[in-house]
């Protein structure tokens, strides 16, 4: 209910401001720090770093993921496009390995604006936005569809 | 009340990796209180009826009562409470107390320590435990308390009442491989431990457990291999060989799941022996899960040093997970329980009137909850 609120309020707005592109043609894209080393990251490695399977990025650096809130559309798609799980499954797909001590889930952060700043801060945090919210700070790793 | 947590022998040893994480938590800067502890739970509350009154229905093993004969509808059974405290001290030093309220063999719901170690990692991939930590012998042994993590009510005691024991006090190492897109975990442990049967008075003691086992995961799929050993002390015998040999494998989509297990094990002398496996397939349409399972426990009709009659059971089940709130489930479940002839299966509480290879009907309605 909430999500297609927030749906329909986001359709509105872009209809208002004419930007359609960002919301009908919204792409998902990973991002690195714009210093960091890193410049591709295959689907299977972003899994592994979200799921709790893998710390490390390609050449040994440790890493550190970050979810959008937990109600986040984009956070939603990104799971299901990444690790093909629903918002649900998740919860208990963690609860497994919270409750054996094997893990935590990613940090979360309120929106990709926060996401962006927190992701710019550091060589070893990655994260995900809309293609459309990219600016110089952060490059984009893995493009999801 | 003044009820000792668990009576074994490594209560003293466990007690001062209990006490050993809290100085270490309080030697370690308070400022940052937030992210060095993180406190979670996870509860079930369980009503179960069973059609079957010369005998109650046991969904766990240790649990002195059930539905059935002793309670028309039993809310113990399949109702449990667990609190667990996880403290970072490092990136690398780490430790876990979890304690566990259910319904114990003396009929309390008593908590227990169910796992208290202290966790050094050498690399991300490479970590070290001691202290009382989880026996993962079937694939969702480390979790099997926890109703939100598991798609059934329950898990199937006709494979997880087997090797009923959860933990184990000594030392595990586990390393993890990544090959491709491929992780792979090795885990050894070792360690001993000590729990009541029920009925109550008889205290098993399991010393010298080994275990190897490896995990595999690649994307949704994931498959786990065991071995366990270990030598199990009663009253009237010492020094029992117990073994066991797991295969299980679970293929997780978004809009469908299947799980199966196959176990073979033994203790020389207190059961004659059993392979038990069970299926599950499970469909996900929107908040909804149904599923269906289909469970075997076989004899292998072994020599046995007391009376044991249990030769067996299986169970057909269905039943629906309702994902209505967020860290909340409801499933309702319903269970058709068969035993061969000569069979008392996992039922117990036998009362005058009972016949050996009876069956019955299980109704089962449980709310899960994490935080």
């Amino acid at each position: 209910m909430r999500l297609s609120i927030r749906i329909l309020r986001s359709g509105i707005a872009g209809a208002a401001f004419g930007l359609c592109a960002s919301i009908c043609d919204a792409q998902l894209v990973v991002i690195v720090s714009a210093n960091s080393p890193v410049t591709a990251l295959s689907e299977n490695q972003v899994a592994d770093i979200y799921l709790g399977r893998s710390s490390r990025l390609p050449g040994g650096t440790e890493v550190q993921p970050i979810d959008l809130a937990d109600d986040a559309a984009n956070r939603a798609s990104f799971y299901r496009i990444v690790c093909g799980k629903s918002p649900a499954q998740l919860r208990s797909y963690w609860s497994k390995l919270i409750f054996t001590g094997e893990g935590q889930p990613p940090r979360e952060v309120a929106d990709a604006e926060a996401m962006k700043k927190l992701v710019a801060s550091g060589t070893h945090v990655i994260g995900y936005i809309d293609k459309a919210q990219l600016d110089a700070s952060v490059k984009p790793v893995l493009a999801l569809r | 009340m003044s009820r000792p947590f668990i009576s074994c022998p490594g209560r003293a040893f466990v007690r001062s990796v209990a006490f050993a994480t809290l100085f270490l938590a309080s030697a370690s800067q308070a400022s940052n209180l937030d992210s060095l502890f993180t406190l979670s739970g996870f509860g079930t509350l369980g009503a179960t009826y069973s059609s079957l009154h010369t005998a109650d229905y046991a969904g766990a093993a240790f649990e002195p009562y059930g539905a059935g004969a002793s309670r028309n509808i039993d809310f113990a059974d399949d109702s449990r409470v667990g609190v667990q405290l996880t403290a970072r001290f490092t990136s690398q030093l780490s430790a876990l107390v979890q304690v566990v309220s259910h319904s114990n063999y003396d009929n309390t719901f008593t908590p227990t320590l169910e796992w208290a170690n202290i966790d050094y990692a050498f690399t991300p991939d490479l970590n070290v435990r001691v202290g009382r930590i989880e026996l993962p012998t079937f694939l969702t042994s480390d979790y099997r308390e926890v109703g939100y993590a598991n798609p059934w009510v329950r898990v199937p005691p006709e494979l997880y009442d087997m090797a009923p024991i959860t933990n184990s006090d000594g030392v595990d190492g586990s390393y993890r491989m990544h090959i491709g897109a491929v992780t792979n975990t090795v885990h050894l442990i070792y360690g001993k431990s000590a729990f009541h049967a029920v009925p109550g008075p008889i205290r098993v003691q399991a010393q010298g457990i080994f275990g190897a086992f490896d995990t595999i995961e690649y994307r949704a799929l994931n498959a786990h291999f065991g071995y366990l050993r270990a030598h199990a002390s009663v009253p009237f015998a010492s020094d029992l060989p117990v073994a066991l040999y797991s295969a299980a494998a679970s293929l997780d989509m978004e809009h469908w799941f299947v799980q199966a297990e196959i176990a073979r094990a033994t203790a020389e002398g207190l059961t004659p022996g059993y392979i038990g496996g069970y299926a599950t397939v499970g469909l996900r349409v929107g908040k909804l899960t149904p599923y269906v399972t289909y469970a075997v426990e076989h004899s292998l009709g072994r020599r046995v040093l007391s009376e044991n009659l249990n030769n067996g059971q299986r169970a057909a089940s269905c039943g629906v997970r309702w994902d209505f709130a967020k860290n909340f489930d409801l499933k309702v479940q319903y269970d058709r329980v068969w035993t061969p002839a000569e069979s008392v299966g996992l039922f117990m509480n036998e009362q005058p009137g009972f016949r050996l290879g009876s069956g019955t009907n299980v109704v089962t309605a449980a709310l899960d909850f994490v935080f």
